[in-house]
């Protein structure tokens, strides 16, 4: 078989790139991946509403990641907690975090926590996640300075955060934040639907809900009701 | 200057030598022969599954070698483990050695610190080295799988034999059922239904009749004299023949519901069962998962998860 000397060169290049990759990938501590699994299992658990294996995944991942000793990751498996609350627009008991910071300080961790509690004065937005700190952005200007399009800068941002749960997060945030609107709202309930993570969509059906009564909308809001009696 | 041919190969032969010698000292020096090193000393009850060279590591990482195992004059194995001063900052004096064993694969020498403040260990201290041995571990979580299966197979076969026995409750239940079924299904009137049986309903009927014939013979009777009450076709034989059917029929309505409360019972006994059986599917798929992370870790070309934030 006569090959030309290019492409030669190319086989054994791949090879080479082969053997290289797999003997890159030959010893990752088991730990990484049974918390990394875990906690995605906590996430998705607990926004379909299975309380008690949320939980347990969560204690499991609490577990394996102590294993490291890494402490500013530890605090970040909490915040992962506490976002996933409040994505389900409830409030969160962060007592853990804090002893975590106390002990062992991270001004990243700190600068989300802060976001996710709705201090948005305290939060270093140069620390948060890219569509955290866009968010933050609009909040802080608007009440820096009172702005008409912000209703729609929101909105378009939460529109265009391409991850589900990040964008569900913020929808949380911002409905807890007084950004009770009904795109907000809808946005949000899109989400959860899609996904069918059904305790986040019945979380924002009852917000939605609420808002249409005070509305005076009685026919919306009868309807809505009506659809919660059926998806409980 | 002319060179002679002798001169040529002498000169190259050095130079050669030369490379070689450079060529291993570079070597060496990557692999940090030159580079300092501390020795920390690290006691063991028993030395299975060490070995001289065998790596130590630190959050994943290979910080050091085992250098020299002995014995003491006390019988414990002390072992020599050589760390380069640059990792030497990990080894606090609340540091931790394990020797891990896992289910699958070799042992493997960590050391973990839970307090990177605390003060550095001294060569001169001798840890103590804590052995984690996950085959036990496996044996001792599995077991009590393996208790519950032995007792799901036992209940699962006691089951099976109570189906299968040809005089066993299942079949006489089953048996009592397609009684009644067919007996339900070939009822032609309500009466028939409450009374169980066509005979009976005959019977019924020819009470009916009788109670007919009576209060003819009532009639009679009352036109006739006393002796006919007590007579052969008298009224009161016809009534305890009425009566003592009717009694018969009560009998089988109450065979009929034991047969009824039997079933139910045995349907609580299985819901028992299923409650054992979903105990086990948990354990199961616990189990499961576990396998899953295994082989995740496993598969080649994988990227090392990180914990993010969402």
């Amino acid at each position: 078989m006569n090959l030309r000397l290019n492409t030669k060169i190319a086989l054994c290049l791949i090879l080479t790139a082969l053997i290289a990759g797999c003997a890159g990938s030959g010893d990752i501590p088991p730990w990484t991946y049974v918390a990394a699994n875990r906690l995605e299992d906590f996430k998705r658990a607990a926004l379909e509403g299975r309380t008690a294996a949320a939980e347990r995944h969560f204690q499991r991942t609490v577990e394996e990641t102590k294993k490291s000793g890494d402490l500013a990751l530890l605090g970040r498996v909490y915040l992962n907690r506490y976002a996933v609350q409040t994505a389900l627009l409830e409030s969160f008991d962060d007592e853990a975090f804090q002893k975590i910071q106390a002990a062992h300080p991270d001004r990243g961790n700190a600068a989300f926590l802060s976001f996710l509690k709705g201090d948005f004065h305290r939060t270093d937005s140069g620390l948060l996640p890219p569509p955290y700190a866009a968010v933050h952005k609009v909040l802080v200007e608007g009440q820096a300075k009172p702005d008409i399009n912000q209703r729609a800068r929101l909105l378009r941002l939460l529109g265009g955060t391409p991850d589900d749960l990040t964008r569900l997060i913020i929808a949380g945030r911002l409905v807890l934040s007084g950004h009770e609107e009904e795109d907000i709202l809808q946005e949000a309930l899109g989400t959860a639907s899609r996904q069918g993570w059904k305790q986040a969509l019945l979380a924002y059906l009852h917000r939605l809900q609420i808002l249409y009564e005070n509305r005076r909308e009685h026919e919306k809001s009868r309807i809505v009701g009506e659809k919660i009696k059926l998806l409980q | 200057m002319k060179l002679k041919v002798e001169h040529k190969v002498g000169i190259f032969i050095i130079a050669t030598v030369l490379l070689a010698l450079a060529g291993l000292a570079y070597m060496a020096y990557k692999k940090g022969v030159f580079q300092a090193e501390t020795t920390y000393v690290v006691s063991s009850r028993t030395g299975d599954g060490l070995s001289v060279g065998m790596p130590l590591y630190f959050s994943g990482f290979k910080i050091g070698k085992v250098k020299e195992l002995e014995l003491s004059e006390e019988g414990l194995v002390m072992i020599r483990i050589s760390i380069p001063d640059n990792h030497a900052k990990w080894i606090r004096s609340d540091s931790k050695f394990l020797l891990e064993k896992p289910l699958i694969g070799a042992a493997r020498l960590t050391v973990a610190t839970k307090n990177m403040m605390s003060a550095p260990l001294s060569p001169q201290t001798a840890a103590v080295l804590t052995e984690v041995n996950d085959i036990n571990d496996a044996i001792q979580r599995v077991q009590p799988i393996l208790d519950q299966l032995a007792a799901i197979t036992e209940n699962v076969a006691a089951l099976t034999n109570r189906l299968a026995d040809p005089q066993g409750e299942m079949t006489k239940i089953l048996k009592h059922s397609e009684k009644l079924t067919a007996s339900l299904s070939a009822r032609d009137s309500l009466l028939e239904m409450a009374l169980g049986d066509r005979k009976s309903v005959r019977d019924f009927h020819a009470s009916l009749r009788n109670t007919r014939q009576i209060t003819d013979q009532v009639i009679v009777l009352l036109r006739k004299t006393d002796e006919d009450v007590y007579g052969k076709d008298g009224v009161l034989p016809m009534v305890v023949k009425a009566l003592r059917e009717l009694a018969a029929n009560l009998v089988k309505t109450g065979a009929t519901l034991d047969n009824v409360v039997k079933i139910t019972s045995d349907a609580a006994d299985s819901t028992k069962d299923l409650k054992l059986l979903r105990s086990d599917i948990d354990s199961a798929a616990n189990s499961l998962n576990r396998l899953l992370d295994e082989l995740n870790r496993k598969m080649p070309f994988r990227t090392e998860p990180r914990i993010e934030l969402p």
